[in-house]
Order: C-alpha cells, then structure tokens, then sequence
C-alpha cells in the first residue's frame, strides 16, 4: 500500500483530509498511515490544521438586516429601467433626430442655394466665355476674311498674269504676257517685208502695238476695260504697268523686245 | 400556474414559466439563489458595495441569457458560472486599486496590534481572513472559496473554472498555503489559536 502515492500528492490530499472531504478511501488510508511515520507530512498535517481551525472560526462581515429582502426590489427596479429605456428609446431616438434635424434643415437649404447660385454663375460665366470666345472667333474669321478680301484684291489685279509665264511669239506679234491685262497692248513689230517698209527706224514708235491685235486673244470685261483703260491714258497704262513690273521681268520683255528684228 | 409556483419549485419548472412569459417565476429564482450569488462574488471581491451591484448585474445577465439555458448542467452551476466570470473580470479590472487597499488594512492591523493583550473579537478575525485572502490571486481565490466554502467537486471546479481537475487540487493546496503564511505573518494568529 505504502509507496503507491508521491509524498506531493499525499500533500496536496491532506486539506480534503482535513476537512473529511476525501471521496478515496484508498488515498484516506494511506495518508492515515503515513502521517505515523512521514514528519515532512506530520509537520505540514500540523500547519494546515492550524489554517483551517482558524478559518472555521472567522467569517466574513455580513451585509445590512434588509439587503436581501429589498435585492430583489432593487434587481426589478433596474430591470423596468432598461425595459422602459428600450420603450422610449425609440422616442428618445426620434426627438434626437428632430433635435439635430430640425436645426439642421435651414443650413441644409442654404447650402442648396448656394450650391445652386455657384453653379449658376459658373453657367453663366461659362456661357460668357463660350460667347467671347464666339466673337473672338468671329473676329478671327472676319480678320482672316479681311486678309482674304485684301489678298483677293491684288489677286484680281494680277489675276490676268496668271495665265502666262513666257512670251508668245506669233508671228510677227510677240505678247507680253506681263501686259496682257490691258486691252490693247501693243507691242509694234518691225515689218520685214522690204517693200512695206520706208524707214524702219521711224516705224519705231514709243507706242507699242500689235498689228495682229484682233488676234489678241485677251479676254477682259468691260468692268476691267473700264478700270485699267482708256483711250487717253493708254500710253500711261503701259509705263504704269511697265514700272509694276519686277526688274527681271522689265529685262525679260526688253530682251525679247531686241531680239525681235524692228 | 402563477399560484403553483413559489420558491420551492423545481429550477426548470421556474424557468420554463419565466420563457412562457412569467416573470413571477424570475422573481423566484432571484429570491430562491440571491444569497448564494451574493456570497459567491462577496467572497471574491470582499467589498458588499461591489458584491451589490455584481449580484444586481449577475440577475439582469441571466434576465437576458435564460432562454439560451438548455439544462445541460445544473442550473445554479450556470449562474455559479456567472457569478465568477463577472467577479473575476471586476478582480482583474482594479488590481491596483486592491494592492493599495492591502496596504492600507495592514497599516490599520499594525496599529490594532498594539492592543495585544486585548480578545480578538470577531470583527478582528474577519478582517484577518479579508487580508489573508486578498494575498491570493484571482484563480487561486475562486478555488479556494468554490471547495472549502461551498463544498464543490475538483470536477465541477474544473468545469466552470474551464481548467484541469488535477490543476484545480494543487491550486487549493497553494491557496491554502498562502493564507497560511498570511496568518503568520499576523501577531495575532498565535493568540487566535490559543483562544
């Protein structure tokens, strides 16, 4: 029997010993019997007797006569409280919301006025400058219809160059296509037929003209024939157009001019 | 069925009533287990201030937590269950608080301790356990105050305590031990004995 529990938990068994709680009849005996003989588990035996002695004795400081008769009291007290807060916490909860919504509703449509006026001056500016914009651009096209006008208009006055880059030589009639633009353009060829001709040199005129001039195949309008001619001031046409010319074109045309046999 | 039930009654007879829509039945088993609570949690926290409102707090939980009770184990080993948690969780809450107020009891013991030859009464002896008790740690405490004042099996220890069964008898033998060591350290002690 002996030897079948350690002294520890021989120890640890002695306070149920004490107190005559031991469901171990087996573990009872033996701490019976080793007591006789074991001093370590006497000694100690000894000291928890003394604890427990001490502790049957004394107790703890019992509450007020009439806790227990209001305790309940007091639990259903607390238990209505709560019941009746989960009533009127859904009133609680509901004033709450007007006590914040109500103050809350003017801001509320301020700010939506606001919000509204914002976005109708950024409308409103916005559409101002789309309109600025507009006429900046109307502004531009109509300069840029301006530029167009003005370069038309030297267009038109040299329009009539367009058409010929070189002289024509016909026969005896060399055109000047820098001077076609005129209606009557002559450039005087020397005759080379011997019998026509008296004296050459006097057939030289400052004047300048074709004789195949019905052959001149110019077509202008009498709007132009207007503008850019007449009978007196032909002569002054000529040098007028002559001088407009660029220096290369006025040796181009003087070069031909000698070339030809006048 | 309100008039057969009184105080006496089975726990699950109460409690099937209280489920049913009976709070009479409540009221009976807060009168018919309101001390043994009480006791629980005064024992653990040694002040009846807090041990009121644990007590109050422990019937309001199971007020709530009836209707989840199955049956699986005796009723009161539910609400002892509780009774502990919330003690433990208060104990833990104010250590500090408690250290101090340690040192305060034994200053007044020092000073008691001058009136040697003067009989310990009661209140001395109660104040003597308060102290020796409050040197044990939270566990140790609920253990020892579940076997030796309210006689509960190792088992049903280790079942509320959620702890081994082994674990549990060591833990008694070491709060033992500790209050013993307390009880030393106190003047009176020797004196207590020899009375």
């Amino acid at each position: 029997m002996s030897g079948k529990y350690s002294i520890e938990y021989l120890k640890y068994s002695l306070p149920d010993y004490i107190a005559k709680k031991m469901e171990d009849k087996e573990l009872e005996s033996e701490i019976e019997s080793r007591l006789k003989t074991d001093f370590s588990l006497k000694e100690e035996y000894e000291s928890i007797k003394k604890t427990f002695n001490f502790l049957d004795k004394s107790d703890f400081e019992n509450p007020p006569e009439y806790y227990f008769n209001n305790l309940p009291l007091k639990i259903n007290k607390r238990l209505d409280g709560k019941n009746r807060a989960s009533e009127v916490s859904f009133w609680d909860k509901l004033s709450l919301i007007w006590k914040i919504f109500i103050p809350a509703v003017p801001v509320i449509i301020l700010a939506i006025v606001l919000l509204n006026d914002s976005n109708s001056d950024l409308a409103k500016d916005k559409n101002q400058l789309l309109k600025e914009d507009k006429s900046v651009e109307e502004k531009s096209e109509a300069v840029t219809k301006d530029d167009i006008v003005m370069r038309k208009e030297p267009e038109i006055n040299n329009s009539v160059n367009d058409n010929n880059d070189k002289f024509i030589k016909d026969g005896n009639t060399v055109w000047s296509p820098k001077l076609k633009k005129t209606a009557k353009t002559k450039i005087k060829i020397k005759n080379t037929d011997p019998d026509l001709l008296t004296n050459p040199i006097e057939e030289l005129d400052d004047n300048i003209y074709a004789d195949t001039m019905d052959e001149f195949n110019y077509e202008e309008s009498e709007e132009e024939e207007n503008l850019f001619y007449s009978d007196d001031d032909e002569t002054e046409s000529l040098e007028m157009e002559f001088l407009e010319l660029t220096p290369e074109q006025q040796k181009e045309i003087l070069d031909n001019l000698n070339n030809t046999q006048i | 069925m309100e008039n057969n039930l009184d105080i006496n009654s089975e726990d699950s007879a109460l409690i099937q009533a209280f489920n049913s829509g009976n709070d009479h039945a409540f009221n009976l088993l807060v009168r018919k287990y309101q001390r043994k609570v009480y006791w629980v949690i005064r024992k653990m926290v040694l002040c009846h201030d807090d041990a009121d409102d644990l007590t109050q707090e422990v019937f309001l939980k199971l007020y709530r937590s009836l209707k989840e009770f199955r049956g699986e184990s005796k009723f009161f080993t539910y609400v002892y269950k509780i009774a502990i948690n919330y003690s433990l969780n208060h104990l833990n809450r104010n250590k500090k608080i408690l250290s101090r107020k340690v040192d305060f009891d034994r200053a007044d013991l020092r000073s008691f301790d001058k009136k040697a030859d003067e009989e310990i009464d009661s209140n001395e002896r109660t104040r003597i356990l308060e102290e020796a008790i409050k040197t044990l740690p939270e566990q140790q405490r609920a253990v020892f105050n579940m076997r030796y004042y309210d006689n509960l099996s190792y088992e049903e220890i280790s079942i509320i305590l959620n702890k081994s069964v082994g674990g549990m008898k060591a833990n008694y033998f070491h709060a033992i031990k500790k209050i013993e060591k307390s009880l030393k350290n106190n003047k009176h002690f020797e004196t207590i004995e020899i009375n």
